[in-house]
């Protein structure tokens, strides 16, 4: 029987280097992702992800379990994420970000969602759009994509981003609406489906 | 418009996410407003997109190697109770240029926040070395007659065979 995420962490912290590397491998993938959804460099992800569980394993003596461990690892990673990004991040890059940040008046609303139609699930339209995300995500300022990345890959809600940003949880909201409007945009601009006149 | 700015934020919330009375008055404002039921339908278009896309992107990629690349990160690391880890630490290839870029660009920077005092410890020997083959030039034997003293307030005076030599500072030997 597989043992569980706890028990691997007791025999860990122990100093069972195997049972460390069960754990790193359980979550290695979901690491990655939201690393990957954060810094959009895949080297730079997967340095960041094994860095997560490098410093996860430093510190196993202090973990309480009052979180789970994937939620701990996901934190570490969230938060390296964020420090690479901003240590790479050029005052031009930034500048770029800033202009990118529109209102509500964008024109076009709903011309996405008609377009997908009734079945979005199984639209080809959507599988179109899916292949277009990455492209779309690294279109994003960081702090846009880490909360869709924190939102959409962990499910956290938005007390859970709150806490994990360091934000009210007005931010959060107003934050996550405008990240989804701007890939909304972008993915509809992909597809050619954006407006004379509108679009991001 | 200005409604509308105030609800926005509103549409990204999963059931049980909004207090009873921000839904109340969210449902409100949409069922008037054209546009932001446009916007709620956008919002619900793309929804998932983003966690589907990275999990196919890590679920595409080959791990073979990211596990080793941890272990062997952990490298000398004690286990959490204090006790050495069972099996000797693994360094990848990927891994060894990382360490020894992190050990030169480290002492670089040393090197460039003290650089007067990286220049005078390189000086060191030098002046050393100087000196010893200055007195032995000069048929002196210093281990019998060579002598530091320190006198007055900044200069450091040799006594040799052949008097005081003073090496630093301009006081006198008295």
């Amino acid at each position: 029987m597989e043992a569980d995420d706890d028990a691997l962490v007791e025999r860990a912290r122990a100093g069972d280097r195997e049972a460390f590397r069960e754990l790193v491998v359980r979550h290695q993938r979901r690491v990655y992702a939201v690393a990957l959804g954060i810094v959009k460099d895949p080297d730079l992800a997967w340095d960041v992800a094994q860095e997560a569980f490098v410093r996860v394993h430093r510190h196993l003596a202090e973990f309480k379990g009052e979180s789970t461990f994937s939620t701990w690892v996901l934190r570490i990673a969230t938060h390296l994420g964020i420090d690479a990004v901003r240590r790479e991040r050029t005052a031009a890059r930034e500048e770029l970000d800033e202009v990118r940040d529109e209102t509500l008046a964008e024109g076009g609303e709903g011309i996405l969602a008609t377009a997908l139609g009734n079945d979005p699930q199984a639209n080809v339209l959507r599988r179109e759009l899916a292949e277009n995300m990455e492209r779309a995500l690294a279109q994003l300022p960081e702090k846009h994509r880490t909360i869709l990345v924190l939102r959409e890959v962990e499910g956290l809600s938005y007390e859970e981003l709150a806490e994990r940003l360091g934000i009210h949880k007005g931010t959060v909201m107003s934050r996550l609406f405008h990240a989804r409007k701007k890939m909304q945009a972008l993915l509809a601009d992909y597809a050619g489906l954006t407006p004379e006149g509108g679009g991001a | 418009m200005k409604e509308c700015t105030r609800y926005a934020p509103m549409l990204t919330a999963r059931d049980g996410e909004l207090a009873e009375a921000e839904r109340g008055e969210l449902e409100r404002h949409l069922a008037g407003c054209g546009e932001c039921r446009a916007i709620r339908l956008d919002l619900r278009a793309v929804e998932g997109l983003v966690g589907f896309g990275l999990t196919r992107a890590a679920a595409g990629r080959d791990f073979g190697g990211f596990a080793d690349g941890v272990m062997g990160r952990l490298g000398g690391q004690q286990g959490a109770a204090g006790q050495p880890l069972p099996s000797p630490p693994r360094t990848t290839g990927r891994e060894m240029p990382r360490v020894r870029e992190g050990v030169l660009s480290r002492l670089g920077a040393w090197f460039r926040a003290h650089r007067a005092l990286a220049i005078g410890t390189a000086l060191a020997p030098v002046a050393v070395a100087a000196l010893v083959l200055y007195l032995s030039l000069q048929g002196g034997a210093p281990d019998d007659d060579l002598d530091v003293v320190t006198e007055g307030r900044s200069a450091t005076v040799l006594r040799t065979n052949d008097g005081p030599v003073i090496l630093i500072g301009d006081g006198e030997p008295t």
